[in-house]
């Protein structure tokens, strides 16, 4: 993430980040009203903090997202009721990130953040191997 | 029989369907021996933490959204994006009699080609040093085998004693002659049989050393059969800052198994001026503010926590010990300088090591106004106690003296008969590398010196006549010298004797 040393500067950023969010997740709607916002008040070292607004944006989509890749086809319904009990168990929204990868062989593997359940065969022989 | 087969498809059933949750991180930078990672929000302080190609590291700055992590081993193959996993584990290394003779890097894998550790246990290399409740006093000797240290400067078991003085002034010497004395008094204690016996075992822990160094003291202790008892841990220059950041803490580890098993260990580190550079670098480039001299403001925890770990435990806790001879170089002589004074504050006493008295071949150099021992005679058998009782301050005196004697011609008998006595022990104490006296030899020389008989020797004839001494002792004095190993004090019937004996040889000796 990246850091900014003066203390409004840092404020503003948390507030932008605040704006952005609908229901805990980035919304594109609020996120372009945040910077045409900042686009018509220019504040001091504009770069800098649309910098770290991206860097923060990023880390919370990253942890706003629940990544579902999985070996063969899965039913929209099943992945929609597995997202659900993600969110009770997270206690937070999440968006749905899914997608068929045929490397992993058998199985998923689902990624928030920078937590993995992985269930997938690949994995489990890469932890035999281990 | 289908139970069996249903009991074994149930296994593999549930582990073909197990999920395995991981924390993970992602590599942002990665250069000198640490990585900056992004993620790991589980990660814990000095948690080890995985890298690919099965290479570990240990976080060290946790951050908000980064870790900053020290890597062990070849870095090269790593590089930015990649995937690193924590363990929930601490970084350990194994530990147990298995690793006796044994060469080993910091992470305890073996570099002398002598096949894979078989190790049943591990250790954490950090862990909190034994509180008040489990420790005693010492009051058991570590025997050097150099008269001077024994006599004047005495080592006790759990004990730690800063060895300290500028490059080449035989600071390794010292703690070399220690490793192959104990493996000299291991051999002789438990080829007697004693059950009270309690070998000690040597840990040597070389970091930021030249290899060829490190080879060198490795043929030296086999040449003197000692590596049977001694354990070594290698973080040469050539190894990255954090192998030598965690070398010391490694070492300590294995140390403290001998300990928590009753038994005595101990362990130098060669040493820790070195190890505070590695760590130093790991701190400026992990961006931790500098303090004097540049280290980081922890620096002085980092081997006060270190040195803790160095106890003597009582009897309820297995009474075992851990001694630690942490060695320190000095620049010019300043022992004034941060990491000198920091780690002189933290251990029971010194032996200050100078160059002006190594050039004037006065070896082992020690400065004995600067050199003392915290535990003082408690660490001293009572027959080494009874007969250098007075040499330090003798010595101590003399040194004084002869600075002011310089100035002028005329001297008083007193003081021109201390400066006699000073500087016969000063040749008393001149001893070669490599052959340590055994404690009942320190005792006759010493005695000897004390009651006069080495009065009418010229100066340039003492060291020949120490060791006329001790060939007569050791032959035809082998009784006395068996007294006061069996007994560990001077009697006046072993007084006697011993009287005896070197009169016998003071009858046969000549000067020229």
């Amino acid at each position: 993430m990246l850091k900014i040393k003066d203390r409004r500067q840092r404020m503003l950023v948390k507030r932008m980040v605040e704006l952005s969010l609908k229901d805990g997740i980035p919304d594109s709607e609020r996120v372009s009203a945040v910077l045409s916002a900042v686009r018509n008040q220019t504040p001091r070292s504009h770069r800098t903090i649309l910098r770290a607004y991206l860097a923060a944006i990023r880390s919370l989509i990253r942890e706003s997202t629940l990544e579902v890749v999985h070996a063969g086809a899965l039913d929209s319904q099943g992945i929609d009721s597995f997202r659900k009990g993600m969110e009770t168990r997270m206690n937070r929204n999440l968006m749905l990130d899914s997608r068929e990868d045929p490397s992993l062989i058998a199985g998923s593997r689902v990624t928030i953040g920078d937590h993995v359940w992985d269930a997938s065969l690949r994995g489990l022989i890469a932890r035999l191997i281990d | 029989m289908s139970s069996i087969i249903e009991t074994i498809e149930n296994e593999i059933r549930n582990l073909e369907t197990a999920v395995r949750k991981e924390n993970i991180g992602h590599i942002i930078s990665i250069a000198d021996g640490v990585a900056r990672i992004e993620g790991l929000s589980d990660v814990m302080y000095n948690e080890m933490i995985e890298f690919p190609g099965g290479i570990i590291g240990q976080a060290l700055n946790l951050n908000e959204g980064e870790v900053g992590s020290v890597v062990f081993g070849d870095i090269s193959g790593l590089k930015e994006g990649d995937e690193v996993k924590t363990t929930g584990r601490l970084f350990s290394v194994p530990v147990g009699m298995c690793l006796l003779g044994r060469v080993v890097d910091a992470l305890g894998n073996p570099i002398d080609g002598k096949g894979p550790v078989e190790a049943k246990e591990f250790f954490p290399v950090e862990k909190i040093a034994p509180g008040i409740i489990p420790r005693r006093s010492v009051n058991q000797p570590v025997q050097t085998g150099i008269m001077s240290i024994d006599s004047m400067i005495p080592i006790g078991r759990g004990q730690r004693e800063l060895i300290i003085g500028d490059r080449a002034t035989g600071k390794t010497t010292i703690a070399i002659d220690t490793i192959i004395n104990q493996a000299r008094i291991n051999d002789e204690g438990i080829a007697s049989g004693d059950p009270e016996f309690r070998p000690l075992y040597s840990i040597y822990v070389a970091v930021g050393q030249k290899n060829a160094n490190v080879a060198r003291t490795i043929r030296t202790l086999e040449q003197a059969d000692a590596m049977k008892y001694t354990i070594i841990v290698s973080a040469p220059a050539a190894d990255n800052p954090a192998n030598q950041y965690i070398a010391p803490f490694s070492g300590a580890a294995m140390g403290e198994w001998f300990m928590s098993k009753g038994k005595d260990a101990l362990i130098v580190y060669d040493d820790l001026s070195k190890q505070a550079v590695a760590y130093r670098q790991i701190s400026l480039i992990l961006k931790r503010p500098a303090g004097r001299e540049a280290f980081p403001g922890d620096v002085f925890y980092l081997h006060s926590r270190l040195l803790e770990r160095a106890a003597r435990l009582n009897e309820e806790n297995g009474g075992g010990s851990l001694t630690a001879l942490p060695i320190i170089e000095t620049q010019a002589g300043d022992i004034s300088a941060y990491i000198p004074t920091n780690v002189i504050s933290i251990t029971d006493g010194q032996i200050f090591l100078e160059t002006d008295l190594f050039n004037q071949g006065i070896r082992p150099a020690i400065a004995v106004g600067l050199s003392v021992s915290r535990v003082g005679s408690s660490a001293q058998t009572k027959a080494l106690k009874k007969v250098a009782g007075q040499i330090k301050l003798q010595l101590a005196q003399f040194r004084e003296l002869a600075a002011f004697a310089q100035f002028g011609s005329d001297l008083d008998p007193k003081t021109k008969a201390q400066l006699d006595r000073g500087s016969r022990i000063v040749e008393l104490f001149k001893q070669p590398a490599l052959k340590p006296f055994s404690m009942e030899v320190e005792v006759g020389i010493v005695w000897a010196m004390q009651n006069d008989f080495f009065d009418d020797i010229p100066l340039d004839q003492i060291t020949r006549a120490k060791l006329s001494l001790q060939d007569h002792l050791q032959g035809r004095g082998s009784s006395v010298l068996e007294s006061i190993k069996k007994k560990k004090e001077l009697t006046d019937d072993i007084a006697t004797a011993l009287r005896k004996t070197v009169e016998e040889w003071k009858q046969t000796w000549s000067n020229d």
